[in-house]
């Protein structure tokens, strides 16, 4: 009996036929096609902070996301998640672990803030990991090329030939 | 100065805590989405508005205005070189390094450094550099701050210096509500609508343009030449080549503005705030310099050059409009040296007191070291400013073409070159800073009639080629610096209309989907 992968996921917002779809109203007359989708990971966290204004201190939160892969941090958009089961989608392992991922989410985020709010003071955060999180990519290919484009902005980019 | 030019002042600080009140409000509720996102809504004419009014510091309003009453028409070198600098430095190195550094995980500039040209000396060299010349910078806003403020509020010289420095402290020990594109945003179209409308006033004061120069022609001629007042600089071309690179190429090299390179959001914004930026620069930039020619005419007797835009303002503007502009203007100067203070800090404590003296710190411990650095920075500007305050020209020249001359080839080739390794940018830069610093301080300038940027920028490049070429067996690029550069450099198979679409943003994703397709993935 094969046992059910179970995997939390951002929820789609561009589904393979839009992004399809997308793609095909630049290509002019050259074949598309969707070959596969790509589940990424990400590791989640909530960081709480405290910022210092005119009239006193205000509690704020965000969203980390550290790539799973690559180990990098970004604040996110509101977003919202669900289950997935595994199909035939190809999913990535993470290659970091959650230590790494936390220090580079702490780091993000109190850089983040000094840029933002250009200034010089302690916003005292504090991270709660939300554990990994995956997002789809479509993958679709064009000619002798491919794309894939994000199942939650709808962003593109392309892929380089050889490794496709 | 009249109570309507203080009551228009005040007026324009209402309206911009008001909009920085408003757009905090609607933006952020009790999370921080509409603070550290709130930037992917701004569209490019808010994004190229708010680049300059930030990027345009004391020395537009003080300098440049200065050098045009000191030296005519030869002013306008320099406001060459800065209209198509911004549009030059997004163009050659922006898309590039935007990418790569992402892709390498850098957040500040010198970060950035060091892991493209991978060595602890690269991010200290940087480092220190950029903490003593930016330095250098802060004490420019803070003479025109102080200037400014004497000027507008009536007050002395020294007190008024000591306010604009405790409240540049403030804004960046507190900051919070300046924050705000619309608050940028706004102040970017007060000052241009105001420079405009005083050169538009000089010129009607003096009958157009024709008769302007006609009147300084009988006056001087050689204040018509593009070669200075008595033809000081006839025939000069190493210093005119300087006044043109140093601030369009120049900008490539200065760490404190290549670094907006690494928080743009989308090619296209970029592209499009590109242009923006230019027609604005196009309108604005010559401006301060025109009127400062025009001062010549208007306030013959002037004692002091680099007051000449506010009191051509003070002299032909109704006093609100006198008002408004000055406070864009003041807001313009606390504002950048607010900016060049927090990344003058950022990178004492980020990238020298935590990667060299405590790579455990805590949070409040950096920002101690920060407010520390900070702190000294601006009592040790606010006592040569007081004591014997240089012009903010020649700070901000000095300033900028050792920045340039350090620091161009370093950016330009980490994007550009693949052989650009960390031998050759650390002695680049090294050799840059140090030529361009002592043909300023050695008198050089006049002797071989060469400007330290020109010969700061020749000689950095020319050690940055030799020593990577030399260098290269013992010293190679990494392959992990070699395969970020590709990607960044990518342009595939697939057709432009494609990569117009590309989001930068996905870069690393894609580095490494293509990758875990190339290993089959993981399926399960």
């Amino acid at each position: 009996m094969v046992k059910e992968k179970l995997l939390t996921v951002i929820r789609e917002q561009v589904d393979s036929a839009t992004a399809l779809q997308n793609i095909a109203g630049m290509t002019g007359g050259v074949s598309v096609v969707v070959e596969r989708s790509v589940l990424y990971p990400y590791i989640r966290f909530t960081a709480s902070c405290s910022v210092p204004t005119m009239i006193g201190r205000k509690a704020i939160s965000v969203d980390c996301l550290v790539d799973g892969i690559n180990g990098l941090g970004a604040t996110a958009d509101p977003f919202s998640t669900g289950q997935l089961v595994l199909c035939d989608e190809v999913r990535l392992q993470p290659k970091i672990t959650t230590d790494e991922a936390q220090r580079t989410a702490q780091r993000t985020v109190t850089h983040q803030l000094g840029r933002q709010f250009r200034m010089i003071a302690p916003f005292d955060v504090k991270l709660e990991a939300a554990g990994t999180i995956y997002k789809r990519f479509w993958i679709i290919k064009i000619g002798n090329g491919r794309i894939m484009t994000d199942s939650v902005t709808g962003n593109m980019h392309t892929l380089n030939a050889t490794a496709a | 100065m009249s109570g309507t030019v203080i009551f228009f002042l005040v007026l324009y600080y209402v309206v911009v805590l008001g909009i920085g009140y408003w757009a905090m409000r609607r933006g952020a509720g009790e999370d921080l989405e509409g603070y550290l996102l709130g930037g992917r809504q701004v569209g490019p004419i808010t994004t190229a508005l708010t680049m300059q009014s930030t990027a345009m510091s004391g020395y537009m309003f003080l300098g440049a205005g200065g050098l045009g009453f000191a030296q005519g028409y030869w002013a306008l070198w320099y406001a060459a070189g800065d209209i198509g600098g911004g549009l030059l430095n997004l163009s050659v190195i922006g898309r590039r390094m935007r990418k790569l550094s992402q892709m390498m995980g850098a957040l500040t500039a010198i970060e950035y450094l060091e892991k493209r040209y991978p060595s602890p000396a690269i991010r200290l060299v940087a480092g220190s550099l950029t903490i003593f010349l930016l330095g250098f910078y802060v004490l420019a806003q803070l003479i025109a701050g102080g200037k400014g403020m004497a000027l507008v509020t009536g007050i002395s010289y020294p007190l008024a210096l000591a306010i604009a420095v405790g409240i540049i402290l403030i804004y960046t020990f507190m900051g919070g509500y300046l924050a705000v594109a619309y608050t940028d945003f706004f102040q970017s179209l007060v000052m241009l609508v105001g420079v405009m409308w005083i050169v538009i006033a000089a010129l009607s004061e003096l009958g157009g343009f024709t008769a302007a120069n006609v009147a300084i022609g009988e006056l001087d001629p050689t204040l018509l030449s593009v070669w200075g007042r008595g033809l000081g600089f006839e025939g000069q071309w190493g210093v005119v080549a300087g006044a043109l690179l140093i601030f369009s190429v120049g900008y490539m090299g200065w760490p404190h503005v290549v670094t907006r390179h690494m928080a743009m959001s989308s090619p296209a914004t970029a592209r499009r705030a590109g242009f923006w930026a230019t027609i604005w620069s196009l309108f604005f930039v010559p401006a301060p310099y025109l009127v400062g020619i025009f001062a010549i005419l208007i306030l013959p007797g002037l004692d002091d050059p680099e007051m000449a835009i506010f009191q051509v303002a003070e002299q032909l503007l109704p006093a609100a409009v006198t008002g408004l502009v000055m406070a864009a203007i003041m807001a313009a100067i606390m504002s950048t040296a607010d900016s060049l203070l927090l990344q003058t800090g950022s990178i004492a404590s980020r990238d020298i007191y935590e990667r060299f003296i405590n790579p455990r710190a805590s949070e409040r411990q950096m920002v101690m070291v920060s407010r520390g650095l900070v702190l000294a920075v601006a009592l040790v500007g606010y006592a040569i400013a007081l004591v014997e305050p240089p012009t903010v020209f020649s700070i901000v020249i000095f300033a900028t073409s050792v920045l340039g001359s350090a620091f161009l080839p370093a950016y330009v080739c980490a994007v550009w070159w693949k052989k650009a390794n960390t031998p050759g940018a650390l002695a680049s830069m090294i050799i840059g800073a140090s030529v361009a610093f002592i043909w300023q301080y050695a008198g050089l300038v006049e002797t071989t009639q060469m400007h330290p940027m020109l010969t700061g920028v020749v000689s950095s490049t020319i050690t940055m080629i030799v020593v990577s070429l030399a260098t290269q067996k013992i010293s190679p690029v990494p392959p992990h610096v070699l395969d970020a550069m590709n990607v960044s450099a990518e342009v595939g198979p697939i057709p432009a209309r494609y990569l117009d679409a590309t989001e930068f943003g996905l870069a690393n994703e894609a580095a490494a989907i293509a990758n875990g397709l190339e290993e089959g993935g993981h399926n399960g």
